[in-house]
């Protein structure tokens, strides 16, 4: 919440000075999220991964971070905007959705397995994130200018790894999943939706692989795996046949 | 259009995924959609062989044909793909059951895992995956060892979960304090005597603090608007919730009520959390005092009225951590054991699992329910995760060209 004000700053750098001014804010704003990450993680006597406001505000930070590099090393301004963006409405939500900051965790979450599954999640969820508004920026460029080359190498430089945390969060999942419950994969809803999402991203990086001169029907298969994955991670809470499983999030208990 | 002439790319893979999902329906409906079992050792070793053999030849002899050349092609692993989640995704929305209820197609969509629906995909995926990893490592180089490493790795996953699921065997004792037993229940309701005995010794649960909450008066429920609505008591600290300031004056964690003094400590059965509060409005004028207590079985709920709208209350303590001193009883030995929940117990070829407990009676249960589970193929299965593991770190490595 801290952050929330500096993030605001959000630049259009236009000037040489301006630029350099709201490189700095954008900066602050990032040491201020982990400033706020650490007081968190001391203040609840565990690693803030439990709840979904917890898991926005690790993801805010995240998102930041990648934003930020990817505006380093791509120049575009549109990218980061957006992806700024994104963090803020991350932040947003927490605003209006404050939470009681509960220092207890249930047993089951009491593993070493927990922060590795839950960062490497957070890590390859941000990466595909940023990803996946790359689809859309590039789909909008096709629609009305018609130019999509630059925008596909941007979007498999960030799906790679994001698909690697992804993949390394999927089997710290399993491995944690039979130290706690006896079986690595039950395909609970949770589990099910996150092999589809995985198997989503392994379609795209095969497609690019093999046809790489279909570029807008990549970007569509990008946004259809982006969809799945907002289900997995979301929408899971609102659909019926998921209310029995072990990973629905509690923001009260 | 030419379809399967020379090299046959993603129409061909449609069609022969299209005609895969058909075939798998038929099989399903020459099966009375009923569950489908599948063997158990050695005939999932020996099937494994076989399969295993009927690749290595056919890609052998065959491997210049067109069908060989595509089924070990990029278009083929993506229509495996997407077939197999498309099948994945009628699971995740159609929600799943135990019980055949003969509705015919229905029950197939209701048990997805155990019908041909999934099986047939699930081989049509490690078939194509199978060949790919073949293919690669026919003439091994060393710069395939990160594709290897995914793709193998993927491959046993699947191979080692799938062929060892009929050997894997996973039961629930419910244990008493003070009992002893090897009697282990299915979830089906099948009955097996473990090769070791099980004696309870103890049960004990560490509980957090009870919380403290805001209720309306209107719904009797939490109010979520409320800032920092519920917290976990803390003696001695002022609590804040909304605009009220709670002081903890005394705090029992276990105690009964008493007509003089409010409520003072007991142990036992029928014993709750209750708490001596003082609350406080923002401008620090006393607006309430008194005992809360949580609701018990034979313990009604003990509020506090803040206002016409609100009460404070106590919600019932949750679990920090719950485990079973275990005496596990084997022909030639004896040991001692604390199982808790991440923490299982190896014995012979089983894992013990602290699973639950009397929820009811909560910190008073005198019951453990532990599971027991056998996984022979779990070594492969594992091996195949760490592959997968290593193989990720080839793609943060080496990026597109791993």
């Amino acid at each position: 919440m801290l952050s929330l004000g500096t993030l605001l700053m959000i630049f259009s750098g236009k000037s040489k000075i301006l630029k350099i001014i709201s490189e700095i804010i954008l900066l602050g704003a990032i040491i201020l999220q982990v400033l706020f990450i650490i007081y968190i993680w001391i203040s609840l006597h565990r690693p803030p991964l439990k709840t979904i406001g917890e898991t926005r505000i690790i993801e805010a930070f995240f998102i930041s971070v990648i934003g930020y590099i990817s505006y380093k090393r791509y120049k575009y301004v549109l990218l980061l905007g957006l992806i700024i963006l994104m963090s803020l409405i991350f932040v947003i939500l927490n605003y209006f959705h404050p939470e009681n900051y509960d220092k207890s965790l249930a047993p089951a979450l009491q593993s070493a397995w927990f922060a590795p599954h839950v960062i490497a999640y957070m890590l390859g969820y941000a990466f595909l994130l940023c990803s996946a508004l790359i689809a859309a920026i590039g789909l909008f460029a096709h629609f009305l200018k018609n130019n999509t080359i630059e925008w596909l190498p941007i979007a498999d430089t960030l799906v790679i790894p994001g698909y690697a945390f992804v993949t390394l969060g999927l089997v710290f999942g399993a491995l944690w999943a039979k130290e706690a419950w006896g079986h690595y994969w039950t395909w609970d809803p949770k589990e099910t939706w996150a092999f589809i999402t995985w198997a989503g991203y392994l379609i795209y990086m095969h497609a690019r692989y093999y046809r790489p001169q279909k570029r807008i029907a990549a970007l569509w298969i990008l946004t259809f795996a982006f969809v799945i994955l907002l289900i997995a991670w979301f929408g899971l809470n609102y659909l019926p046949s998921a209310q029995n499983s072990v990973h629905i999030y509690s923001s009260y208990q | 259009m030419k379809l399967f002439k020379e090299s046959w790319g993603y129409a061909e893979s449609f069609i022969i995924g299209a005609g895969v999902l058909f075939f798998s329906i038929i099989l399903e409906s020459a099966n009375n959609y009923l569950r489908v079992l599948f063997p158990g050792w050695p005939f999932n070793f020996i099937l494994l062989i076989l399969y295993i053999s009927i690749l290595l030849i056919a890609y052998g002899y065959y491997r210049h044909n067109s069908f060989m050349r595509w089924i070990s092609s990029v278009p083929a692993s993506i229509s495996s793909i997407v077939l197999f989640s498309l099948v994945a995704l009628c699971s995740a929305i159609i929600p799943q059951t135990e019980d055949y209820g003969n509705e015919g197609f229905k029950d197939s969509l209701k048990h997805m895992q155990n019908s041909w629906l999934f099986i047939i995909p699930f081989l049509y995926f490690l078939t194509v995956l199978g060949f790919v990893v073949i293919r690669k490592s026919w003439n091994f180089k060393r710069k395939n060892i990160g594709f290897l490493a995914n793709h193998f790795g993927l491959w046993l996953v699947l191979m080692a979960a799938g062929l060892g699921s009929s050997d894997l065997k996973k039961y629930a004792i419910s244990l008493e304090e003070g009992k002893t037993s090897n009697m282990a229940y299915s979830e089906k309701g099948d009955v097996a005597f473990l090769p070791f005995q099980v004696k309870l010794i103890d049960f004990h649960i560490d509980e957090f603090p009870p919380k403290i909450a805001i209720g309306t008066f209107s719904d009797g429920k939490i109010d979520k608007k409320m800032e920092n609505n519920p917290i976990l008591l803390e003696k001695g600290k002022i609590q804040k919730i909304g605009d009220y300031k709670i002081e903890i004056e005394e705090f029992l964690s276990s105690a009964v009520h008493d007509s003089i003094n409010g409520f003072t400590y007991a142990e036992g059965a029928n014993t709750v959390p209750a708490a001596k509060v003082k609350v406080l409005n923002d401008k620090d004028s006393i607006i309430a005092q008194g005992w809360i207590a949580c609701g018990g079985a034979n313990t009604p709920l003990a509020y506090l009225p803040l206002s016409n709208s609100h009460f404070l209350a106590l919600i019932n303590p949750e679990p920090k951590r719950f485990k079973s001193t275990l005496e596990i009883i084997s022909e030639n030995n004896r040991t001692n054991t604390q199982l808790i929940v991440n923490k299982p117990y190896s014995i012979k070829r089983w894992k013990l699992y602290q699973l639950s407990y009397d929820v009811e009676k909560g910190k008073n249960s005198n019951i453990s329910v532990i599971e027991a589970v056998k996984d022979p193929w779990l070594p492969f299965v594992y091996i195949g995760f760490y592959m997968v593991l290593a193989g990720s770190l080839f793609l943060f490595w080496k990026g597109k060209s791993f």
